[in-house]
């Protein structure tokens, strides 16, 4: 099993690297949609600090008595702020679930891997993948409120105890189940992509069954390399945030080091994410694949 | 399950510090302890000494609903599961039911119609206790109810934390109480009758947080030392007796050399918003700057105006009692900026970015800032559009 995974996982890697070019469209719109949120607040930064001396303090040292002045100053926008990111969020995980079709279907047929094929396969998918998103949203939002009514339990059971690092536990276990039933909705949806995709149906619900089928009988790989391309995800973010804190804000050079060295991290993140569907497709065409046995003449 | 200490007072005599601390929460035994030694210690120098031979601290069960509470001698507190050394907790709870000690039971204050004498004064030390011998607080928020991460939330879903930064971020003094005046700025002042505020909220900050922070506004107005002074002055004067505001107000106006009345009406007895800008820095002349100075709300505060150059920084005072007025200033040196009340000393400006101008546009803190949000916000949308 491991050689196999580690094949997979290399070979996934090779077909993410001949399609490279994509990962900076991703990116693009990726930036594109954090500056619709960012725009704002640099006005609302700029309008309070473009000629105050504080500017010259925070660019050295962070100044928290300034930020709940500012949060305070500017109640009326931060009050926007969960509304603008559900909405950005919303348009963003159509722009994912349209360059996952995209991505997928140049990934199943290698050969065809013109930026034409990445938008073809975008449209053509794009609304049996969101119909598969939906049905995620929904299962993560019975989660949601089934953790929520949980923790509401835990705090009525515990609220005479003095039994704090139990409930605490307990507490925290929700966390631990809601993180495990996450990744696991995750997979069955990706996969559930994947086959909708690399088999062309369109029976959403036939194929999330068909799909959760699949990763039971074969789980223990597929949740392995999950977990592998995962961790390999992981290893960024700690490499970041070692080398990213140690940047110095000033001079300006420093800053621009700082924001390449961000940027760097979210392309890589975006090739990790490309990465789990390459991986996705080539596990789900091998291990799905029907053995025809060879005819005696 | 109990254990004591000792504190040995600056003449040789000492107290005897019982601590009754719940069994899961032994790890605190030591954090306690020596938390109620820096307490008589700083009184000691401070105020004035302890006047008792014990001292008892109560960690009470959770469950009890009586944990934070104040008698002669002895005090009750609790801990939370994950309390780390930088979030300074449970030691400003010691530092506060502490304070008690003077400001309810030495000096006992009827707390029903003056709450702010004990818990305003409390805030105000408890403080002070803590920037002197735990200066390195951090900010922090928490995950999952129970675990505090240094750094800063900016949203989050459930508790699960969704754009937010992991930093150490210093939490300068009196921020809490900031946080908690900016809960509720106009109603009702700190002198009105405690038990008559029209709701909880407005009860909590006039008695707790704004007192704090115009202690606070006091002490930098007329320098540590002197209010020092006024408060050993006021516990000597009153200690085993039942003072009043108006009693620690005249200890006030006895121990400062201007009248300080129009200082009890602006941060005691009314709910004013205060707020100063420097609108602008215009060169007149070769050598003379005006400083358009504006008050922008009703708060009026004695302030220093200054204009700061390449070489020197120039200073005028102000009452500040106009709305506007132009401040000149000569110079041959190249200006820089113009600052009203460069010092922070009026904690409750509610904006400290306007109080300067500079003559030249800074955009480097917002692009800073910006650049962080924009990292984030691409993170998050990486995160949340990716898991369905």
């Amino acid at each position: 099993m491991i050689q196999y995974l580690k094949n997979t996982i290399v070979h996934g890697t090779r077909t993410v690297f001949h399609n490279f070019r994509l990962v900076f469209l991703m990116w693009i719109f990726n930036a594109l949609s954090a500056l619709v949120l960012t725009v704002p607040i640099l006005n609302i930064l700029m309008d309070n600090l473009g000629r105050s001396l504080l500017s010259d303090q925070l660019a050295v040292q962070f100044d928290y008595m300034w930020f709940v002045q500012f949060q305070t100053l500017y109640k009326i926008n931060f009050d926007q702020l969960p509304l603008s990111i559900y909405t950005l969020v919303s348009i963003y995980t159509l722009l994912q679930t349209f360059f996952l079709g995209g991505l997928i279907s140049i990934f199943h047929t290698p050969e065809k891997n013109h930026i034409v094929d990445f938008f073809y396969g975008g449209v053509k998918y794009f609304f049996r993948f969101v119909k598969i998103t939906l049905i995620s949203l929904a299962l993560y939002f019975i989660a949601f409120v089934i953790i929520d009514y949980t923790g509401k339990l835990i705090h009525l059971i515990f609220r005479n105890s003095e039994n704090v690092l139990l409930e605490f536990i307990f507490f925290a276990l929700r966390y631990v189940l809601l993180v495990f039933f996450i990744g696991i909705v995750s997979i069955i949806s990706d996969y559930s992509k994947v086959s909708l995709a690399v088999n062309d149906r369109t029976k959403i619900f036939r194929e999330v069954y068909s799909a959760t089928l699949f990763i039971k009988n074969n789980f223990s790989i597929v949740f392995t390399a999950f977990l592998i391309v995962a961790v390999i995800g992981a290893i960024g973010a700690v490499v970041y945030n070692i080398i990213g804190p140690a940047i110095p804000r000033t001079p300006y050079y420093m800053l621009l080091l700082s924001f390449i060295l961000q940027q760097m991290l979210i392309i890589f993140r975006l090739l990790v994410r490309m990465l789990f569907s390459a991986t996705e497709v080539n596990l789900y065409k091998d291990l799905s694949a029907v053995v025809i046995p060879a005819e005696s003449h | 399950m109990h254990r004591s200490g000792i504190y040995t007072r600056k003449d040789g005599s000492q107290v005897l510090i019982h601590a009754y601390v719940q069994p899961e929460r032994e790890k605190f035994f030591y954090r306690y302890i020596e938390a109620v030694k820096n307490c008589l210690e700083y009184f000691e120098d401070n105020l004035g000494e302890y006047p008792y031979q014990t001292i008892t601290l109560v960690d009470v069960p959770r469950t009890s609903g009586s944990g934070g509470m104040e008698y002669p001698t002895l005090f009750t507190v609790s801990a939370e599961l994950f309390s780390p050394h930088s979030t300074g907790w449970p030691e400003y709870l010691v530092a506060h039911e502490f304070s008690h000690q003077y400001f309810q039971g030495l000096l006992a204050n009827n707390e029903v119609y003056e709450a702010w004498l004990d818990e305003g004064f409390a805030s105000y030390f408890a403080t002070k206790i803590m920037y002197k011998y735990y200066p390195d607080i951090l900010t922090f928020f928490k995950f999952a109810s129970y675990i505090p991460i240094y750094g800063l939330e900016f949203f989050s879903y459930k508790e699960i934390p969704i754009i937010y930064t992991l930093a150490e971020i210093h939490l300068p003094q009196a921020t809490q109480s900031l946080v908690s005046y900016y809960r509720n700025m106009t109603i009702g002042s700190i002198t009105d009758t405690s038990y008559l505020h029209p709701s909880r909220l407005a009860y909590l900050v006039n008695s707790y947080g704004k007192p704090d922070l115009v202690l606070h506004i006091l002490e930098r107005y007329i320098g540590y030392e002197n209010m020092m002074k006024l408060m050993k002055e006021y516990y000597n004067k009153y200690k085993f007796a039942h003072p009043t505001g108006e009693d620690f107000f005249n200890v006030v106006r006895k121990n400062v050399k201007e009248d300080m009345t129009w200082f009890f009406d602006e941060f005691f007895n009314s709910a004013k918003i205060f707020d100063y800008k420097v609108s602008s820095v215009t060169k007149v002349s070769q050598t003379e700057y005006e400083v358009l100075v504006e008050r922008l709300r009703d708060g009026i505060f004695r302030c220093d105006v200054y204009l700061y150059t390449d070489k020197e920084t120039l200073k005028q005072k102000w009452d500040g009692t106009e709305r506007w007025k132009i401040f000149r200033f000569k110079t041959e040196n190249r200006v820089i900026a113009a600052e009203v009340d460069p010092h922070r000393k009026n904690l409750l400006d509610i904006n400290f970015a306007n109080n300067s101008f500079t003559l030249e546009s800074r955009i480097w803190a917002s692009w800073s800032l910006a650049i962080r949000v924009f990292f984030w916000v691409q993170n998050a949308l990486m995160i949340l559009g990716s898991v369905g």
